[in-house]
């Protein structure tokens, strides 16, 4: 019987051209949400009613919510954005809730996946404050109102605790994925373990939990999304607006 | 009661042993593994390629097609609300107008109603006064004609008075003396009589 972690093993499906970009489970998961994403929104609008039907209301209410979260963040000034912010928010969701799919590949679950996403996030958010403040953006890592003789101390920890952002950015995606899958595969091997032992009757018990377990992988699927948008919507902010 | 105790504690062993057991098993598989696949660096170029190009595929389909699109309805949804709001407005502005030219024209009618009552009252009163008037005029020309005419016929009456009581007298003498007076004074005695009255 598989693993619990022999789902997170990235198999090739298409040798690429060279070996380094070979087109795998992961990549093709990547392109399911693409596709999938790409038809929620631009099939639940071909309609474009002036009043929507339930499918367009879930389409604009994802363009909506994400909008708020802008808004609430970042300010009229971030609406620039909002068009990587919300391919942002769509790929990690579509991204987490497909994983759940079962035999499905969940590709947030690979702390590479998550970590560049989130490298990306920080570089861009870094580039957009050094291009609205110049150099004067770093005046960001400078403690407001702390005592001068703090700062060689304070200075450090600021740029620091700067620098860790795309890395707990990355690491809370991907260790709240890889955790729930992992537990998921957990429960499902106990169906089988108890199951032989006690003649079938005691793998009731990790099926109820499988089943508890599968709705909150659900609700971690969308709050981890979300958590992802809105720290990306305050790193803007930051870069934006400073203190 | 025992015996359920006893079945329910058997099977909370039997549960802890296939825990414990399929956890020791799954930990030893994935041992031999060589641990999470998550830390093999040899599949890290392929992924980070494919994340770039899916997530810029995504994101030129999101900013070209998907965010326009939803936009669009969006805008055009709160611009029709925003046009039938001024619609509401503009006619309740209208409506408010057509009740102050419906009050005004209302109050005019009234007024002027008042104003021709009041008129036509005036009228009357004046016209009254006017054949009152004329009335007592009249009245004043009648009475005058009138008193002149009783004090001719009272003349009149006086003179006549004077002439019969002259006959009567001449008369009277005549029949008491058998002899007729002469006329001058019997005109003479009666003047004098009447003088005294």
């Amino acid at each position: 019987m598989a693993g619990p972690l022999e789902q997170f093993i990235i198999k090739p499906i298409v040798e690429g051209p060279v070996d380094s970009v070979a087109y795998t489970n992961s990549a093709l998961w990547m392109s399911v949400t693409v596709v999938v994403v790409t038809a929620f929104m631009v099939l639940g609008m071909s309609r474009r009613a002036m009043v929507p039907g339930r499918w367009q209301s879930m389409s604009e209410s994802m363009y909506e919510f994400v909008g708020g979260l802008i808004k609430e963040n970042v300010g009229d000034e971030g609406r620039k954005y909002f068009p990587f912010i919300f391919t942002l928010f769509m790929f990690t969701l579509f991204g987490n809730m497909l994983g759940l799919v079962p035999g499905s590949f969940t590709f947030t679950s690979h702390i590479i996946v998550t970590l560049v996403m989130a490298t990306f996030v920080f570089v861009l958010v870094t580039i957009v404050g050094l291009l609205k403040h110049g150099l004067h953006f770093f005046s960001f890592f400078v403690p407001s109102g702390a005592p001068v003789w703090l700062y060689p101390l304070m200075i450090p920890i600021e740029i620091i605790s700067y620098l860790s952002r795309p890395v707990s950015m990355g690491v809370r995606l991907f260790a709240n994925m890889m955790a729930g899958h992992t537990m998921l595969k957990v429960f499902a091997g106990f169906v089988f373990g108890i199951g032989t032992l006690t003649f079938g009757v005691g793998s009731i018990l990790p099926i109820a939990l499988m089943v508890a377990l599968t709705g909150f992988e659900v609700l971690v699927a969308f709050l981890q999304a979300y958590v992802f948008t809105v720290l990306t919507c305050l790193y803007l902010n930051d870069s934006l607006h400073l203190h | 009661m025992n015996k359920v105790l006893k079945s329910s504690l058997q099977l909370t062993a039997v549960t802890v042993v296939s825990v414990i057991g399929s956890v020791s098993v799954y930990a030893a598989e994935a041992e031999q593994q060589g641990g999470m696949p998550q830390l093999d660096t040899s599949s890290f170029s392929s992924q980070i390629f494919w994340l770039a190009v899916t997530f810029a595929a995504l994101f030129i389909l999101m900013w070209k097609v998907a965010v326009p699109r939803v936009g669009d309805v969006i805008e055009s949804r709160e611009q029709k609300i925003r046009a039938d709001l001024e619609r509401a407005e503009q006619l309740r502005v209208e409506i408010a107008e057509a009740e102050a030219s419906v009050e005004k024209a209302l109050s005019e009618a009234r007024s002027e109603a008042q104003d021709i009552l009041r008129k036509a009252q005036e009228k009357i009163v004046a016209d009254h006064a006017k054949k009152m008037e004329k009335l007592d005029a009249d009245l004043a020309v009648k009475m005058t004609d009138a008193e002149a005419s009783i004090e001719e016929a009272r003349k009149e009456a006086m003179a006549s008075i004077r002439e019969v009581a002259q006959e009567v007298a001449a008369a009277s003498i005549e029949k008491l003396s058998g002899k007729a007076a002469s006329k001058a004074d019997v005109t003479k005695a009666v003047d004098a009589a009447a003088k005294g009255v």
